[in-house]
């Protein structure tokens, strides 16, 4: 199938996933018994933090295939993955801030683990970039970023589980026995993943797109040199 | 109902970016393809001048 196709059909099935996960998550479920209506922050708070778990992941599995294979499209999916996984990674700090600041009266506890560790996870990947922009060379810039976003990566199932490891304030929501959860609010929550899941894919499909081209303008400028 | 327009306005604020990410990366790609085409305008241009 062309590839136009699949952007189009991704792009249009993200915006229709949206639109019923905003509809679902602002109108078809109840308010929260005890949070109210500040509670709905949670489909998309837990929708983002889970894109940005998959995207480190997937720069993750990038970073050992390109170790591996020396290819450098490896290099740019784990780079492309950082980025969006950092745009995501962001939504999800300011949605559970906000959450936290209607909740708990704070925007941010430092003691708690699940926060903290998140924001560390922000930081690595934000120090991934700023390393890639310092590195010399494409070989050096790969090879680092490869090693980064693997080593990088240990503190992602740290985050995931520190509130059920610590069980300091941050809730845990999706718990196995003990959820908390209406069928409803399940069913708000799996759609906005899934919406986010195709948005995420969507922008992967273009940036990686971009880089391509990219690559094919340095070709042509190095034959031009040459 | 307060709490409610606030949360409106914070993913209104959230999805207004998202948008306009998806927005500049397709400027982005738009810009790349001109700059393509242009470079293979001028490397045409130069085996055009080889064969006069």
């Amino acid at each position: 199938m062309d590839k136009n196709y699949i952007k189009l059909i991704l792009l249009g099935l993200a915006i229709l996933f949206m639109l019923v996960s905003i509809y679902l998550a602002f109108i078809y479920t109840p308010a929260h018994e005890t949070m109210g209506d500040v509670q709905r922050i949670f489909y998309f708070h837990v929708s983002s933090a889970w894109i940005s778990y998959l995207a480190f992941g997937i720069t993750f599995i990038a970073g050992l295939f390109y170790l591996k294979s020396q290819e450098f499209k490896w290099d740019s999916i784990a780079f492309i993955s950082v980025e969006i996984g950092l745009i995501f990674c962001t939504i999800a700090i300011i949605t559970g801030a906000l959450w936290a600041e209607a909740v708990w009266g704070v925007f941010w506890i430092w003691e708690d683990m699940k926060l903290f560790l998140t924001l560390v996870l922000w930081l690595i990947y934000i120090a991934y970039l700023a390393l890639r922009t310092n590195a010399k060379s494409k070989q050096s810039k790969a090879k680092l970023g490869a090693i980064f976003g693997i080593i990088g990566f240990i503190c992602v199932p740290f985050s995931f589980a520190a509130n059920r490891i610590w069980q300091q304030y941050h809730p845990t929501v999706i718990a196995s026995s003990r959820g908390g959860l209406q069928a409803s609010m399940t069913f708000a929550l799996i759609i906005s993943v899934i919406s986010f899941t195709i948005l995420y894919l969507y922008l992967m499909l273009v940036k990686i797109e971009n880089e391509k081209i990219k690559d094919t303008i340095e070709e042509i400028k190095q034959q031009i040199g040459g | 109902m307060t709490e409610l327009m606030n949360l409106y306005v914070a993913y209104s604020i959230i999805w207004v970016g998202l948008f306009l990410y998806i927005i500049k990366i397709h400027l982005d790609q738009r810009k790349l393809l001109k700059e393509i085409k242009l470079l293979k305008e001028t490397i045409d241009g130069k085996k055009g001048n080889k064969n006069l």
